[in-house]
C-alpha cells in the first residue's frame, strides 16, 4: 500500500480500504438491527420495571368501542391534554378541559362514518376510546382511556396524490379521561 | 473539587391528614424541569406579603411508569384528594462520586396541564414525549 505526500491512498489501497470500512459498517448494521439474534430490542433489557422509556418505534394502537375496524386504521392520534384551572386550588371534573382528541383513519373507515351518522340522528352517540402506548417488545405499558366520547367534526377523505394512503379526520370531545400505568 | 449538576430526581409524595407519607415514588428519567420560583405579592399597606409559587413544567420521554403521576392526575380531574408534595433533587457529580445536591420542595402542588405528543404511525423515530405543569401553593428550598 503506498501513500503520496498529500496523505492519499492510491486506487487499489483506496479500494481496499473502502472494501473494509463497508463491510465494517454492514456488520454494525446488521448488528444493530438485530441480524445475528442477539441484539435486544432497544431498551428492553436491564431496564428496571417503570423505567423503561416508550418510543415512537414501539408504536400504539387505539380501540373504540364497537368499532374493531375502524380502530384497526387508526393513522394518527393528536390533541391528548388536560387542562385544569390553576386559581382553584380544588379542580373539579367540571373545570377540566380534555383534548379534544383529533383520529385520522385510513380510508375507507365505515364503522366511524356510521358513528358519526348515528351521532348526527342522536343514536350511540358516546363511545369509550382507549389508546394503549407500547414498550419494546410489544406489550402495553401505558393506556390513555378517553371515556364518553363524543364526536363533534368529521372531515371527508383527504386526497393526496403523493401518498397511496387517504385519511379521514374525526375530532371527539372527551367525558371522561383516565390514564392507567 | 469538580462539581457538576448531571440531573435530577423527582418524587411525589401523598401525604394523610396528619401530615404522614402514605404513598411515594421516585423518578429521575424525567429530561427537563423548569421552575418558575416565587414572586411576593406586597399588599397596599405593605405589611404584609403573599408569596406566591409559580407553575413547575416537567418534560421528558414517557415510561412504562408513573403510577403516581397517572393517579395524581385522576384524581384531580375527579376531584378527589389533589394535595401531593413534588420534591425536586439535584443530582452531583463531586469528582466522579454521586450525591444529592439541593432539593426543592414543592408543597400542597396539583397538575394543572397535561400533554401527551401526537403518535404517528409513519412517525419511528424518537421518544414519546409528556409535559405536566404542576403549580405549587409553596415553594421551600433546602
Amino acid at each position: 500500500m503506498s501513500q503520496d505526500d498529500g496523505g492519499k491512498l492510491d486506487g487499489p489501497a483506496r479500494r481496499t480500504v473502502l472494501k473494509l470500512g463497508a463491510t465494517a459498517l454492514g456488520i454494525g448494521v446488521a448488528a444493530r438491527a438485530g441480524l445475528f439474534g442477539d441484539a435486544p430490542p432497544a431498551g428492553a433489557q436491564g431496564v428496571p420495571p417503570g423505567d423503561e422509556i416508550l418510543t415512537h418505534a414501539g408504536g400504539f394502537s387505539v380501540e373504540i368501542d364497537g368499532a374493531p375496524a375502524a380502530s384497526g386504521r387508526v393513522r394518527s392520534v393528536y390533541g391528548l391534554e388536560v387542562l385544569l384551572d390553576e386559581r382553584k386550588p380544588k379542580p373539579n371534573f367540571k373545570k377540566a378541559v380534555l383534548g379534544p382528541l383529533r383520529l385520522a383513519f385510513d380510508t375507507p373507515a365505515d364503522e366511524i362514518t356510521q358513528w358519526w351518522n348515528d351521532t348526527k340522528s342522536g343514536t350511540c352517540i358516546r363511545k369509550n376510546i382507549t389508546i394503549n402506548l407500547r414498550r419494546a417488545d410489544g406489550t402495553t405499558a401505558r393506556q390513555i382511556v378517553c371515556h364518553d366520547s363524543l364526536p363533534t367534526q368529521w372531515s371527508s377523505v383527504n386526497f393526496d396524490t403523493s401518498s397511496t394512503v387517504q385519511t379521514e379526520t374525526l375530532t371527539v370531545k372527551i367525558g371522561r379521561i383516565e390514564f392507567k400505568t | 473539587m469538580a462539581t457538576e449538576i448531571v440531573g435530577f430526581r423527582v418524587t411525589i409524595d401523598q401525604l394523610d391528614d396528619a401530615g404522614q407519607v402514605i404513598a411515594s415514588e421516585s423518578d429521575s428519567q424525567w429530561e427537563s424541569v423548569s421552575l418558575a420560583g416565587e414572586q411576593i405579592k406586597a399588599c397596599k399597606s405593605g405589611k404584609s406579603v403573599e408569596p406566591r409559587a409559580g407553575i413547575v413544567v416537567l418534560r421528558g420521554a414517557m415510561t412504562d411508569g408513573r403510577k403516581a403521576l397517572c393517579d395524581w392526575i385522576n384524581e384531580t380531574v375527579e376531584g378527589k384528594p389533589w394535595k401531593r408534595t413534588l420534591t425536586i433533587t439535584e443530582l452531583l457529580s463531586v469528582d466522579g462520586a454521586g450525591r444529592d445536591g439541593r432539593v426543592f420542595i414543592l408543597h400542597d402542588a396539583f397538575p394543572v396541564a397535561y400533554r401527551a405528543e401526537g403518535l404517528h404511525k409513519s412517525k419511528v423515530v424518537g421518544n414519546v414525549m409528556e409535559e405536566v405543569a404542576i403549580k405549587p401553593i409553596r415553594v421551600e428550598l433546602k
